[in-house]
């Protein structure tokens, strides 16, 4: 049964992937994209090009100098940097006015100190059982502080205006980096098995959280909280009861929602026959139709659809902006790019050796794989429109920084494994060779 | 540069941003199959890292006609499930294990185990009912006998009246007088 393990075998199972193709294929797409928009309407414009220049030396920055400093996964940063060029690309194309994307280019900017801020912080506090009540309590005054000093934008009174002079300078939704405390605190939650006490009592702090969403009318990121936490607590526990209940309480609870809310049952009423009210309420569904539709296979070209037809073409539809523009192919890899993030996602999760890290990386990418399938399946009239955004694309800081932090605990906790991995090679290397089953 | 020409290009580049956004998708895939790939082979390992000991199966009274899993050994996670399926973190194929037998957690020193439903294991226990183990304590699954190894053991924490402390991680915690009074 007991084999000896080749060390040269050991040694390369232990590299990671550094795919130098993969990168400039990617900084060749932005450079090309964006000298293509330079040229837009028949006019130069020097914005492009300043982002032809400045895209490739900001993502070899982070794809080259990153991975210098902890061993972090190459491939899971490359992807998301090309889902951010995507954004930068198609916000450029579209766009009413040049700010959008610079001020887009700024969120990533800022989503990348965040995304070294959540590698560091993974990687310093080993232990965060000491740091879960106060999460909770923040994550709680943050959802409920839209009640007290925010504001209603597009239906939802779930954002915080920031305002100088008489007009808004800043808008922020709570909700956002609410998602990825949420996540470290059910994990922390659900971490130890054995107390079923303190899982249940993370299922009841996110089901707070849920009832303060329903109240603010933010319903995609209700859906997301109480999908991730339900799908969270039956990856921790195995609790097949708690879970099914969990499940039938929220079935029933939207069933509730429908005959109690009056916006529930306009969200559903559109998504079944949009054309019961063309001109105001089913408009942006129809809308975002037709352009998935006038984009085929291929799409219209950079810069030659009509995106902006649709009302928050920057936002909540812009995957189907980017049908429009690059066609349903791009736009598939785009879902496919996505899959792979979640993938690697829960493949570090698996490699990772402590439950905490397991949870949280798979807290996080089931959060953003169901983001995903949420706006796309609204979108393209799979499933009700929810008010949630693509990760990494759609044009909002709150988003894309929140998102860059969660992607910062992903890395930290590839780079913690990795170090792992090394130990292990060192051990075997000192013992010379080890035996395996 | 003119509409037409822009045009034509824009019509061009679109070909190209598909085969972009292809290469960088297959890419990505196929290093995600290496990556699990070599997962799989790291986690066949015993190293110290990550794992905290080993189980050695000391003996072995399965079906008849399987070949005697004597002698092998596996290594234990720090938190995980034992089992025969294959989401197992610690996988014994053998008759008498479940596919999810044993939770298995590893904390103060000891291996604490929760048996999945009611499959059965036998081990040493705690006033409360709990199934422990420490270094050199037996595990036995039906027919299967395991022993454990523990890679740095170490004696679990015990207050004054000689009972084991949960949640005592150091020393520091454990001479703290209003923790165990």
């Amino acid at each position: 049964m007991a084999r000896a393990v080749d060390l040269e075998k050991m040694r390369r199972a232990t590299l990671r992937p550094h795919d130098r193709f993969m990168e400039w294929v990617l900084i060749l797409f932005q450079i090309s994209a964006m000298l293509l928009l330079a040229f837009k309407d028949g006019e130069f414009n020097p914005q492009p090009l300043m982002f032809a220049l400045a895209m490739p030396l900001v993502t070899l920055l982070v794809i080259r100098g990153v991975p210098a400093i902890w061993p972090v996964d190459r491939v899971l940063l490359t992807l998301v940097m090309f889902l951010c060029s995507v954004s930068v690309v198609t916000l450029s194309a579209i766009a009413r006015s040049t700010t959008t994307p610079m001020t887009q280019a700024i969120y990533i900017c800022l989503g990348l100190v965040a995304m070294l801020a959540g590698i560091v912080f993974i990687r310093k506090f080993r232990s965060w059982r000491k740091w879960m009540i106060p999460l909770m309590l923040v994550s709680l005054v943050m959802v409920a502080l839209p009640f007290v000093i925010g504001g209603e934008l597009n239906g939802a009174k779930n954002w915080i205006f920031i305002r100088a002079g008489g007009r808004t300078i800043l808008s922020v939704q709570p909700s956002e980096p609410v998602k990825v405390m949420l996540v470290i605190a059910l994990a922390s939650c659900f971490e130890d098995r054995q107390n079923r006490l303190k899982s249940i009592c993370g299922v009841a702090f996110a089901a707070i959280l849920c009832v303060v969403l329903l109240a603010e009318k933010d319903l995609g990121a209700l859906v997301l909280y109480f999908l991730t936490t339900m799908l969270l607590y039956w990856v921790a526990t195995n609790d097949w009861m708690i879970t099914t209940i969990g499940f039938v309480g929220g079935s029933a609870g939207a069933v509730a929602a429908y005959y109690m809310f009056d916006y529930v049952r306009t969200r559903i009423a559109i998504w079944r026959n949009p054309w019961i009210d063309p001109e105001v309420s089913g408009y942006q569904l129809i809308q975002a139709t037709i352009a998935i539709g006038s984009g085929g296979w291929t799409g219209m070209g950079l810069g030659l659809g009509f995106p902006r037809d649709i009302p928050l073409y920057n936002s909540d539809f812009i995957y189907a902006a980017i049908c429009e523009e690059f066609g349903l192919m791009f736009a598939l890899m785009l879902l496919g790019i996505y899959a792979v993030i979640v993938m690697r996602g829960i493949s570090i999760g698996m490699n990772s050796k402590k439950r905490f890290y397991a949870l949280v990386t798979f807290g996080i990418v089931v959060m953003m794989g169901l983001q995903t399938l949420l706006i796309v399946g609204g979108n393209i009239r799979l499933i009700p429109l929810t008010g949630v955004v693509l990760p990494f694309v759609a044009e909002g800081g709150s988003s894309m920084i929140s998102y860059m932090g969660a992607l910062g605990l992903l890395l930290g906790i590839s780079s913690i494994n990795a170090e792992a991995a090394d130990k292990d090679l060192q051990k075997a290397q000192l013992q010379g060779g080890v035996k395996g089953k | 540069m003119s509409s037409e020409t822009y045009e034509l290009l824009a019509l061009t580049a679109r070909y190209w941003f598909i085969i972009a956004a292809g290469l960088i998708l297959v890419r990505s895939w196929w290093a995600g199959v290496r990556d699990n790939r070599n997962a799989q082979y790291r986690r066949s390992w015993r190293g110290g890292s990550g794992y905290i000991g080993e189980m050695v199966v000391t003996g072995d009274h399965g079906k008849r006609g399987k070949s005697s899993l004597k002698g092998a050994r596996f290594p234990v996670p720090q938190g995980g499930m034992l089992g025969s399926g294959k989401m197992a973190d610690m996988r014994i194929r053998h008759s008498d294990v479940r596919g999810r037998h044993v939770w298995m957690e590893f904390s103060d020193g000891m291996l604490r185990l929760t048996p999945v439903g009611k499959h059965k294991i036998s081990s040493p226990r705690l006033p409360d009912g709990t199934y422990v183990m420490k270094n050199g304590d037996r595990l036995i699954i039906g027919g299967l006998q395991m022993a454990l190894t523990l890679y740095e053991p170490q004696e679990p924490l015990q207050n004054k009246r000689g009972r084991m402390v949960r949640g005592a991680k150091t020393e520091q915690d454990f001479d703290d007088e209003d923790f165990w009074e």
